[in-house]
């Protein structure tokens, strides 16, 4: 106080006088409350910013195996006609159709590559490749090797077209591309519901 | 206002121990909140301009050369290399643990705490201490491996031809010596003392000497002649003065060693310049 | 002069009494914000963490340069190393097929994996210096002499668990750099008379490092010393208060 009405000049009067010590305070005051503010939330940002980034910890940034981006190497793809190839970390068969094969109700497919799901859309039992099984036996004679799942006999043709059993839909398939070194990246996260286009579905491969 | 007719005594503030006291909050809690974020910070920037090293897969069939514990061990690993390794990876520092434990049990003079170098001479003998560590360890190493000799050699043209060739180095004392054949295995028990497949009978007595004797020799009459020293020369008064200097000459010798042991060991654990230190990935199927 | 009428509150007026004022923030923080020393008080004496500190200390503790705070900062990295080595854990595996490939995982695919990594171990170089300077100023002021004496010798010990703390992280990464210097210093410690042999083939679980080694280390780094040096920690904490608080000219 005494301190202050010493420098303190403006006002003559005894109200001035108080007036401009009260100011004084309040300017303190202010200024001290912004200080707390200011440091509090400056706190809560860097805290904050760091519990994003200890979460962001637990993100990946390139998933592999079944859900991200699977690669299947130039080996590994069958030639055309052969018997699908089971790409066990993306949880799919990869087939090559040649020509109209697979294509049994007859929409029209031109072959080529398709990445089917392996999960069987009736429970989601595994469905295996069954490479002697008759087509006869579900009227469809001549034509041998079928998806056939073992749960309830669901059967696909290869390019995952449903023929016989429970399950509602042909194949899931999944999304494909071809790289310029003759590999494929097979999007296991992008996979699109069956249906009787599935032949449609296929990538034209000459590698 | 001279004019009180009794001149009553004024009360005297009686300095309380409350009035020299500050809250801990903001007074404390606000420091080591500052310090606590600026490490913070300072660690952040470290970690996004260093990567933490990460070197080829372990692989047992390949040495790389030199072969390094982590730094803070290689004061141990530099003193491996100028003596016994039991005497100088584990006896050393175990003792010398215990004697820093005990300091407080040696020097049990509660003056002269909670203010730095508490002791009138305190700075001057940690300084002294500090370098003489410092000094003192680097002389020895220089001595150790060789490189006092060149350098005499070298830079003075002094050479001691074979005479005093057993100079050159601490095994050097062994070697170019003529020991009598009997010292190289001296009886001490008449029978044969095994403990946990180690035998005791024999003494290899240079063997012992170069290895045991000249370095525990040389750690226990440095610091006690230093201090016997700086006491005759009336600048320690206090167990606390002899203590400063004996742990101001652990921490130069303690830096001295690291720094060697790091920065100044090359292939072979030669002594070289930092700069001319070269890690050689090492040769499968070559230990 | 006209009677002053108090100021209507503002808007952030009223959200700060929203917010602050209310019986559910009532009930986790008893004391009102620390503006008053009744309030500063409280809050050191009722919140669990700082009621590690007296409500009060002396004028000269409270000088930066008596104690550059490195016996805070040593337990500042010990909770960091914690936090960033807990967060390494979800991401390693202690097997000698899979430590080196979780290590290049962590760097390339984890998000943010490279920076934990790097905090990890600058923060555990950091803890090594930090111990050693905090002896160093605890030495240099005096502050081992009676009655601190046993939270010296408590002191030396952390000190050691410092060191092999760094020492048993150090091979985890199972890279040449973590796999010879283990080995060398392994071997100092073999190096010891008469039960030197054995205790490195209790440390290690063999004669090489090798996938016991790996184990042990592990399950020492991440819970074994680390329990232990709590546990010395809290002594040496409770004993500075036990003590008098810090040391201090008679």
């Amino acid at each position: 106080m005494t301190q202050i009405e010493q420098t303190a000049t403006p006002g003559k009067t005894p109200a001035g006088k108080i007036e401009y010590v009260r100011q004084q305070e309040a300017r303190r005051l202010a200024r001290r409350s912004f200080m707390r503010v200011s440091v509090f939330a400056g706190l809560t940002l860097s805290i904050g910013a760091m519990a994003a980034g200890t979460l962001a910890f637990f993100n990946l940034r390139r998933p592999t195996g079944f859900g991200g981006v699977v690669n299947v190497t130039k080996a590994r793809i069958p030639t055309a006609g052969d018997d699908p190839a089971r790409i066990s970390e993306g949880k799919f068969w990869l087939a090559n159709l040649q020509g109209a094969e697979g294509d049994v109700l007859g929409v029209g497919g031109t072959g080529g590559l398709l990445a089917l799901y392996w999960k069987c859309p009736h429970l989601g039992c595994t469905v295996p490749w069954s490479p002697n099984f008759d087509g006869a036996a579900v009227n469809f004679p001549g034509i041998k090797g079928w998806f056939r799942c073992p749960c309830h006999g669901s059967t696909y043709s290869r390019a995952g077209i449903r023929v016989y059993g429970p399950a509602p839909r042909p194949m899931d398939t999944m999304a494909l591309t071809i790289n310029p070194d003759g590999s494929l990246n097979v999007d296991t996260g992008k996979i699109t519901g069956g249906a009787a286009d599935n032949p449609l579905r296929t990538v034209a491969y000459n590698g | 206002m001279a004019t009180a007719a009794v001149a009553r005594p004024a009360a005297k503030p009686q300095p309380r121990a409350r009035d020299e006291e500050v809250l801990v909050w903001p007074d404390l809690v606000f420091i080591e909140f500052i310090a606590a974020m600026v490490f913070t910070l300072a660690l952040f920037l470290l970690s996004f301009l260093m990567n933490a090293p990460l070197l080829d897969q372990a692989n047992a069939d390949v040495t790389p050369n030199p072969s390094k514990a982590p730094w803070y061990l290689l004061n141990l690993q530099e003193l491996l290399l100028h003596m016994n390794a039991a005497l100088a990876g584990v006896i050393v520092p175990s003792i010398w643990l215990v004697i820093m434990g005990a300091f407080p049990y040696f020097d049990r003079d509660n003056d002269g705490q909670g203010i730095w170098f508490g002791t009138e001479n305190s700075i001057k003998l940690s300084i002294i201490g500090g370098l003489v560590g410092i000094v003192g360890t680097w002389f020895l190493i220089l001595w150790d491996s060789g490189k006092l000799a060149f350098f005499l050699n070298d830079w003075f043209g002094f050479s001691g031809g074979d005479t005093f060739r057993f100079l050159e180095n601490v095994r050097s004392i062994q070697t170019q010596l003529p020991w009598p054949e009997w010292s190289r295995e001296i009886t001490y028990s008449p029978w044969n003392i095994v403990i946990i497949g180690e035998d005791f009978q024999n003494l290899d007595f240079p063997g012992w000497l170069v290895e045991q004797g000249i370095p525990t020799g040389v750690m226990v009459a440095f610091p006690s002649l230093l201090i016997f020293a700086l006491w005759r020369a009336g600048m320690i008064f206090t167990r606390r003065d002899a203590v400063v200097v004996l742990f101001s000459g652990f921490v130069g010798a303690y830096l001295v060693l690291t720094v060697v042991g790091t920065a100044f060991r090359g292939q072979g654990q030669e002594l070289v310049f930092p700069w001319q230190l070269k890690v050689s990935e090492g040769i499968p199927g070559q230990h | 002069m006209a009677v002053e009428t108090p100021a209507k509150p503002s808007l952030s007026d009223k959200l700060y009494d929203k917010m602050f004022h209310n019986y559910v923030w009532k009930s986790i923080f008893r004391t009102g914000y620390p503006n008053t020393p009744r309030n500063q008080m409280l809050i050191v004496a009722t919140n669990v963490f700082l009621h590690l500190h007296p409500t009060r200390l002396h004028r000269t503790h409270v000088k930066v340069t008596h104690t550059y705070c490195l016996g805070g900062l040593s337990f500042f990295m010990f909770l960091g190393l914690t936090v960033t080595g807990i967060l390494l854990m979800f991401y390693y595996v202690p097997s000698v097929e899979r430590a080196y490939l979780d290590m290049q995982n962590i760097e390339t695919t984890v998000q943010f994996g490279q920076l934990m990594r790097n905090m990890h171990r600058w923060m555990a170089h950091a803890m090594v210096i930090l111990v050693f300077m905090h002896m160093m100023r605890v030495f240099y002021t005096g502050a081992y002499k009676p009655p601190r004496e046993f939270n010296w010798v408590i002191g030396v010990i952390l000190l050691v668990l410092t060191f092999l703390l760094s020492f048993t992280g150090y091979l985890l990464p199972w890279d040449q750099l973590a796999f010879w210097a283990i080995t060398v210093g392994t071997n100092i410690a073999g190096a010891a008379p008469v039960l030197g042999p054995k205790s490195r083939f209790w440390l290690l679980g063999g004669f090489e490092v090798g996938p016991n080694a790996l184990i042990r280390f592990y399950t020492l780094h991440v819970i074994g010393l680390p329990l232990l040096a709590a546990i010395f920690m809290a002594v040496h904490f409770w004993r500075i208060r036990r003590d008098g608080g810090l040391a201090r000219p008679l």
